[in-house]
């Protein structure tokens, strides 16, 4: 025994599941945005008849998020500060960059759905791209966030915004094809989505699924091989303090599971696997923004 | 040597003489102390008032600093708008503080408007330590207490006394009744005992500003006597002085000592007795100062002390016989060491015995009356105030204060027992045992508590009187612990709130009340501030300087001496010599009975037993309610019990869990801290857990999930106080020792430790009241 | 070498900038007693809420017995040349004072608590509803502010003027002549997290590596302290809102549902006195 902390401030955790949240919700709006975009901007043809709910969704999803953000501020109504006073907008913080997206990002999805809406293919597909990039922009940054504080691991890492985005294009694949079931039992059978294309979708998820691992992979590697706090991260989220939302949750419910019903050849066409894999990975993803978010003020909490 | 008040006045001059002189004029760019501001308005300046804060043993000089902001939201506890105390910083011009506050000094201010305080004079409806209470008058209150005086002996008239903060104003009332009897609770009883009777003198001050070896005995002096922490500090940096701590536990004070020395408890006389031995035998004793100062000559201490051998030392002490060799020689050689002694040391029943012993180490090293030594204690008489009562003729029935009330009996009662600040029914040995005297109205037939908080032992009173906190009374303060003497002012910075009254008010409407036309010439005095001045003005030389009413206004204490230099941190006068107290005293020491060493009886244990010593909390104060401190109780850890790693690994007890620690007299349930920072043998526990009185925040009565609570009105205490572990209550269990020739209480006891069984529950305590009693009977004398 | 400057506010540091002092504080560690008095006299002068600390003093025990140690460390916020807490603020709420200290706006600060997430030193808190003195600011961050209004005025730290010990030093590293120069150019000092790169300006003297490591204070915690950590979480307000306060005691799945159902149970419980509890 080499000694012991006796006594020591003690720390909040700055953030906590509001932030979380957001951080899901921004993403699965990225997610189901890309979706969107697929038909109208990449011109995927079968995807088309999604686009209109998709961006929707996205916008319906996005706009949650504020919502949560503004609240969770200690002065809510201070939140202008953000956006409307250049003298206070202080361009080296992420935040900034970060405010000026969440404010364009469902402008431009909103514009884009009405073209889409109209079925006026050119602006719809300039709307798209904006919009795509800007719904990139919107989670990438969100990664950002993070990985710029890297004196708290996990951060220490630019892997962040890929992992981030990953996790956004997986949970809004989920969540709309959770969605597009639904909208299914209330539409007429014309604008129903075909189990056909939720399976299609399902394949689009699996490549997500595919990177996401491989990235956690490189992590897991990188915290192996790396310094005493990386390893005592690793410690905590394989069989500590972490182990249920990011072993169980992320890696086995999220991301394990769906990527073997997805890839039994009989069961993956089939709408009650396509279905079941889509809420797996989109409730896993939230376990992912659970345990970044806490492991980041868990481990100082005592410094 | 002394710059006298004129000098004083002229102020930033001489500061920047005082600094250029040793060149660094352009270093002292920014101030240690004596200014405020207003954080809030951002940076209007406050008022400030002197005091003096009797927070630690010895009273440091602070200033206080007002707020009198009409923006300023009310008073909680008074509502009203106005003048408040809002920060207490320490005094730079003072040879003590020089600019610093302890943590319980610069927080006592918080005190002031504390919801739980005693705001009006409280009669019992109950039975006593029941906890009813009616409000009642003061004529109605002085009414009846000065009735049953009358009713009384003179001397049936007890006081019951911690440290005497009253400037005399407690002699004053007891001499005018006619009584001598006071049972002083005071601290480090066996100590003043013993230096009493070898010099005449009952402290012993170290020159910690100016050696180069401090050797430490039981003290966590660097927290406990915070004045002496930067002097001693400064000592290791600007003179590489050494600090050699024994202790059975790593303190604070022996973790930053160049060594810690794991003594067993009660050994440390032998070890002394050693040290001087083998000083004597290799003839590196300081014949001349043994020839000049001792009564007895260095071949009757040689005779003395042939057992006292540096193996046995090793054997009782369990420290090595070569640490002990090399420690006196070195101390020896430094020719400017002094020994520090302290709680660890008076606490077990050899202390008498084991305080002398180290007085004899100062002796046989000539480490006495010379800088950087031990030194006589100096000090300035405060002025009497005539007519003075005649003292009494008979002597003080207490000859024992300690053990005093455990043999109070039906037969031998006390009619009206005083209590000022103390506490005993919380923190002396055998507490409950104590509890049960004092709620006994067959023993203790009128029990008159006075005090700014409730505490365990007023909540056992029949009266008890809402006197002023230390921020708003009157009161002359002589200098403890220093070698340049001096006296300050405790001030009234504000007024005191609901009909709180001064103590000097209290005793005086209490005479008043008796009666008697002879007796109430001795009270008369319209205030407080008057009674000051007449005790103050007496005072030769201070008329000279100015008088105390300048010496009110421009520091509070006097005289001043000079300035603190910024980088030397010493006291330099206008030329920026450091200013050196006068050495030399003559000394004539008396070890006619020879301070032979043997063994504590409060902490022999059996195979299977550990010791259990408690000692004072880190960042609490003495004479003061520091337990319902909202930031002291946030930064002390619950009294858990200390237990060394291995002894733990042995009882099979791990870090944190639930154990069961049982004296003689019961047991209490607590945690186990598991630390290398203390011997195998001992366990430890501080003193400070487990009130259940006082307050909400000492008792955990108050916070976000007590509603009500009277400390609540502090939103922050209401809304944010999030710990719930307060600590268990130590003192029930340790058994009533004494040493027979200090008379002071020992605070060690043996005990066995063990995990704890089934129904047991954190901070239970179960004691045999009885079963404390019966050692009493064993150590009558 | 290129200056490097953090966040487009920022003041450059001021080290060997004529005319611009370069506030710094040098803590002797062979000196500190571990008092707290620096922790008393902060949080009483600044109203700091319990639970929050502009200074704090983290205490270990190392070695073994009897070759045992005892460490206090005091931890201010460290006035960093390059502060990751100013680069993350989106508002300019908080900025470096020409003369080095780090400072907060709180009429600008919209609570976000960005800055506190970048500090590597855990220096920031957030300021609660409920203070002792209700003038003062509320759900915003704050830090220790090195005493500005004190300093500027020629009077030391608070922390420092009350140091029992003496083991504070505070001064201006740019004049050659100060007290804290001279201890700064005379004894070998050590800063807190030097790899972190934000260059603090609180130096210590004897800093003991254990202690000075965020990994130790993990690891080796006490049981005593540990249980206090769990309490803290469980027991304070004022981390309600944005408790992502784990107490791992408590995380099996249930208890991470706990956690989740407390943490939105009291943000939706202070959301309605923080929109309507002075507006701005
Ligand atoms: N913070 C704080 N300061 C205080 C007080 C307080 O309550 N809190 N009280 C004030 C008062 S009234 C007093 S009297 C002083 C007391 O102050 P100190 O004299 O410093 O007393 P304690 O802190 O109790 O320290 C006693 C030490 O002696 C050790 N000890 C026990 N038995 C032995 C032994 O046989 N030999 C040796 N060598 N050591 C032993 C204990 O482990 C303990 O560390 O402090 C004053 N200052
Ligand atoms: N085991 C063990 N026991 C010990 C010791 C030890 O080291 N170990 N130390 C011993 C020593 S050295 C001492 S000094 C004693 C300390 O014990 P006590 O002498 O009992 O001193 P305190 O505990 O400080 O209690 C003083 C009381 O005075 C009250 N008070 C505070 N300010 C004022 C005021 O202005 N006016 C009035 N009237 N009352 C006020 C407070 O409410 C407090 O309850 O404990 C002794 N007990
Ligand atoms: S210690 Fe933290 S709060 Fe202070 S300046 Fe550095 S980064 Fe900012
Ligand atoms: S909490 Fe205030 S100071 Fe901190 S980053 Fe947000 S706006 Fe800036
Ligand atoms: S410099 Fe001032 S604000 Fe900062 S810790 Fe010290 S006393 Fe507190
Ligand atoms: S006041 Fe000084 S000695 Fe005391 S803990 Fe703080 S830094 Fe250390
Ligand atoms: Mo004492």
């Amino acid at each position: 025994m080499e000694g012991q902390l006796i006594s020591s401030a003690l720390h909040h955790a700055p953030w906590g599941f509001p932030i979380a949240t957001y951080f899901w919700l921004v993403g699965a709006s990225a997610g189901s945005f890309v979706i969107s975009s697929l038909g109208w901007v990449f011109g995927v043809k079968k995807y088309k008849p999604t686009a209109l709910f998709a961006s929707n969704m996205a916008i319906v999803l996005l706009m949650i998020v504020p919502l949560i953000l503004i609240t969770d501020l200690g002065k809510p109504f201070r939140f202008f500060h953000l956006l409307l006073l250049p003298s206070f907008s202080h361009w080296s913080a992420p935040m900034i960059w970060g405010s000026c997206f969440i404010l364009t990002y469902p402008i431009s999805m909103m514009i884009y759905s009405y073209f889409v809406w109209k079925k006026n293919q050119k602006w719809a597909r300039i709307l798209g791209i904006l919009a795509v990039v800007l719904a990139l922009c919107t989670h990438w940054y969100t990664g950002v966030v993070m990985q710029l504080n890297p004196s708290r691991i996990p951060n220490h890492t630019s892997v962040a915004p890929i992992l981030f985005l990953t996790g956004a294009y997986v949970s809004g694949i989920g969540i709309l094809n959770l969605m597009l079931w639904i909208r299914n039992r209330y539409v007429k059978a014309d604008y129903q989505v075909s189990t056909e294309l939720l399976a299609d979708m399902s394949r689009l998820m699996l490549y997500g699924i595919v990177f996401d691992l491989f990235l956690l992979w490189n992590e897991f590697l990188q915290l192996t091989y790396g310094m005493g706090d990386e390893y005592t991260m690793l410690y905590d989220v394989l069989l500590g303090v972490f182990i249920w939302p990011y072993f169980y949750l992320e890696i086995i419910w999220g991301l394990v599971l769906p990527l073997i019903i997805l890839m039994i050849p009989k069961i993956n066409r089939q709408l009650f696997w396509v279905l079941l894999a889509s809420f797996m990975c989109a409730t896993g993803v939230y376990g992912m923004r659970i345990w970044w978010v806490m492991g980041n003020f868990y481990y100082q909490g005592h410094y | 040597m002394k710059i006298n008040r004129r000098q004083f006045l002229k102020g930033s001059a001489a500061v920047a003489a005082a600094a250029g002189v040793s060149g660094n004029a352009t270093g002292m760019e920014v101030a240690l102390g004596n200014n405020s501001y207003n954080y809030i308005k951002h940076g209007e300046p406050r008022e400030r008032v002197f005091s003096c804060s009797p927070t630690h043993a010895h009273d440091n000089p602070v200033q206080a600093w007002v707020d009198d902001d009409p923006m300023a939201p009310a008073n909680p506890l008074t509502k009203q708008v106005g003048r408040r105390v809002v920060e207490i910083s320490g005094i730079t011009e003072s040879n003590r503080s020089r600019g610093r506050v302890s943590a319980a000094e610069a927080l006592a201010w918080m005190h002031v408007d504390s919801g739980d305080r005693l705001l009006h004079p409280l009669k019992r409806t109950g039975k006593r330590g029941a906890g009813q209470w009616q409000e009642i008058s003061w004529a109605q209150v002085s009414g009846e207490i000065a009735a049953a005086i009358k009713a009384s002996e003179p001397q049936g008239t007890f006081l019951m006394r911690g440290k005497d903060t009253s400037g005399g104003a407690w002699e004053r009332f007891m001499h005018t009744l006619g009584s001598n009897s006071v049972i002083a609770l005071d601290t480090l009883k066996n100590r003043q005992a013993a230096l009493q009777s070898t010099w005449g003198d009952d402290d012993m001050i170290p020159d910690l500003a100016h050696t180069h070896y401090i050797l430490n005995f039981g003290s966590n002096f660097l927290v406990t006597y915070p004045d002496y922490a930067a002097e001693a500090l400064d000592g290791r940096m600007f003179r590489r002085a050494k600090i050699v701590t024994f202790d059975p536990r790593c303190t604070k004070t022996a973790g930053l000592s160049d060594d810690w020395v794991p003594v067993r408890p009660g050994s440390d006389g032998f070890v002394a007795l050693a040290m001087v031995n083998y000083l004597l035998q290799q003839g590196w004793a300081n014949q001349a100062a043994i020839k000049r100062m001792s009564n007895l000559s260095a071949e009757q201490l040689i005779r003395e002390l042939k057992d006292y051998t540096l193996e046995r030392a090793e054997e009782i002490s369990g420290v090595p016989a070569l640490t002990i060799r090399s420690i006196a020689r070195q101390f020896a050689e430094s020719g400017q060491g002094c020994v520090i002694s302290g709680a660890g040391i008076s606490g077990h029943t050899n202390a008498f015995d084991a305080e002398r012993a180290l007085m004899l180490l100062s002796l046989v090293t000539g480490s006495l009356e010379i800088r950087g030594g031990n030194c006589k204690p100096r000090e300035i008489a405060l002025g009497a105030i005539k007519p003075v009562p005649p003292v009494p003729a008979h002597n003080n029935p207490v000859r024992h204060p300690h053990r005093f009330l455990m043999h109070v009996d039906a037969d031998n009662p006390i009619d009206v027992l005083f209590g000022y600040n103390t506490n005993p029914a919380f923190d002396a040995p055998a507490a409950s045992a104590l509890r049960a005297i004092l709620a006994d109205e067959a023993r203790v037939k009128l029990f008159v508590a006075i005090g700014t908080f409730s505490n365990e032992t007023w909540e056992l009173a029949d009266y008890i009187l809402p006197e002023t906190h230390w921020l708003e009374r009157n009161e002359p303060v002589q200098s403890k612990g220093s070698l340049l003497p001096w006296i300050g002012l405790r001030q009234r910075v504000v007024d005191p709130p609901g009909e709180v009254k001064e103590l000097r008010e209290i005793l005086r409407d209490l005479v008043l009340a008796t009666g008697h036309e002879d007796k109430a010439q001795y009270w008369q005095f319209q205030d407080t501030r008057e009674w000051l001045g007449a005790q103050l003005n007496d005072i030769p030389g201070l008329k000279k300087d100015g008088g105390w009413e300048l010496m009110a206004k421009h520091s509070g204490v006097w005289p001043i001496y000079g300035y603190l230099h910024p980088e030397i941190r010493r006291i330099v006068d206008e030329r920026g010599e450091e200013v050196l107290p006068e050495y030399g005293r003559p000394v004539k020491m008396n070890f006619d009975s020879f301070p032979h060493w043997h063994a504590a009886r409060d902490i022999t244990a059996a195979e299977g037993e550990l010791i259990l010593v408690i000692h004072a909390a880190d960042y609490h104060g003495c004479i003061d309610a520091t337990a319902n401190d909202k930031v002291i109780m946030e930064a002390t850890l619950a009294n858990h019990l200390h237990i060394n790693f291995e002894t733990a690994e042995k009882l099979h007890i791990e870090d944190g869990a639930l154990i069961r620690v049982t004296s003689r007299a019961g047991y209490l349930v607590t945690r186990a801290h598991v630390t290398q920072t203390i011997r195998p043998d001992v366990v430890a526990m501080h003193r400070e857990g487990g009130h259940w009185s006082i307050g909400g925040v000492a008792s955990g009565q108050a916070g976000p999930a007590h509603d009500g609570a009277r400390s609540n009105i502090d939103a922050d205490i209401e809304h944010n106080l999030w710990w719930e572990d307060i600590g268990v209550h130590p003192m029930d269990i340790i058994l009533p020792v004494y040493d027979d020739k200090g008379g002071g209480a020992a605070c060690g006891t043996t005990v066995t430790v063990k995990k704890a069984e089934h129904p047991d529950v954190y901070g239970t305590v179960r004691v045999d009241t009885a079963a404390l009693f019966t050692p009493v009977a064993s150590e009558k004398s | 070498m290129a200056e490097r400057v953090y966040g487009y506010n920022g003041v450059s540091p001021s080290a060997g900038k004529a005319g611009r002092k370069r506030y710094a504080m040098v803590i002797d560690l062979r000196r500190c007693t571990g008092c707290n008095a620096c922790t008393a006299t902060c949080k009483s002068a600044y109203d700091v809420p319990l639970g929050e600390w502009r200074i704090s003093v983290m205490e270990a025990e190392l070695g073994e017995f009897p070759n045992t140690r005892r460490y206090s460390l005091p931890k201010l916020c460290n006035q960093c040349d390059q502060p990751s807490c100013i680069r993350n603020c989106p508002t300019k709420a908080t900025y470096k004072h020409p003369d080095g200290p780090i400072l907060q706006r709180y009429n600008r600060c919209i609570g976000c608590r960005t800055c506190v997430v970048g500090c590597p030193y855990n220096a920031r808190h957030f300021l609660p509803d409920n203070r002792r003195d209700k003038r003062n600011p509320r759900n915003v961050v704050d830090k220790c502010d090195f005493c500005i209004v004190r300093v500027t005025r020629g009077l030391a730290p608070l922390c420092v003027a009350s140091c029992t010990g003496g083991a504070m030093v505070f001064g201006d590293l740019n004049d050659p002549d100060s007290e804290v120069a001279r201890v700064y150019r005379d004894n070998k000092t050590f800063t807190l997290r030097p790899e972190m790169g934000n260059e603090p300006q609180i130096y210590y003297i004897g800093l003991n590596e254990h202690i000075a490591d965020p990994e130790f204070a993990f690891h080796h915690r006490s049981e005593q302290l540990h249980e206090r950590y769990n309490t803290f979480k469980l027991n304070s307000e004022v981390g309600g809102e944005m408790a992502g306060n784990i107490v791992d005691t408590d995380t099996g799945p249930a208890g991470w549902v706990r956690h989740m159902v407390r943490n939105w149970a009291s943000f939706l419980k202070d959301a309605p006195h923080k929109f309507f509890r002075g507006l701005f």
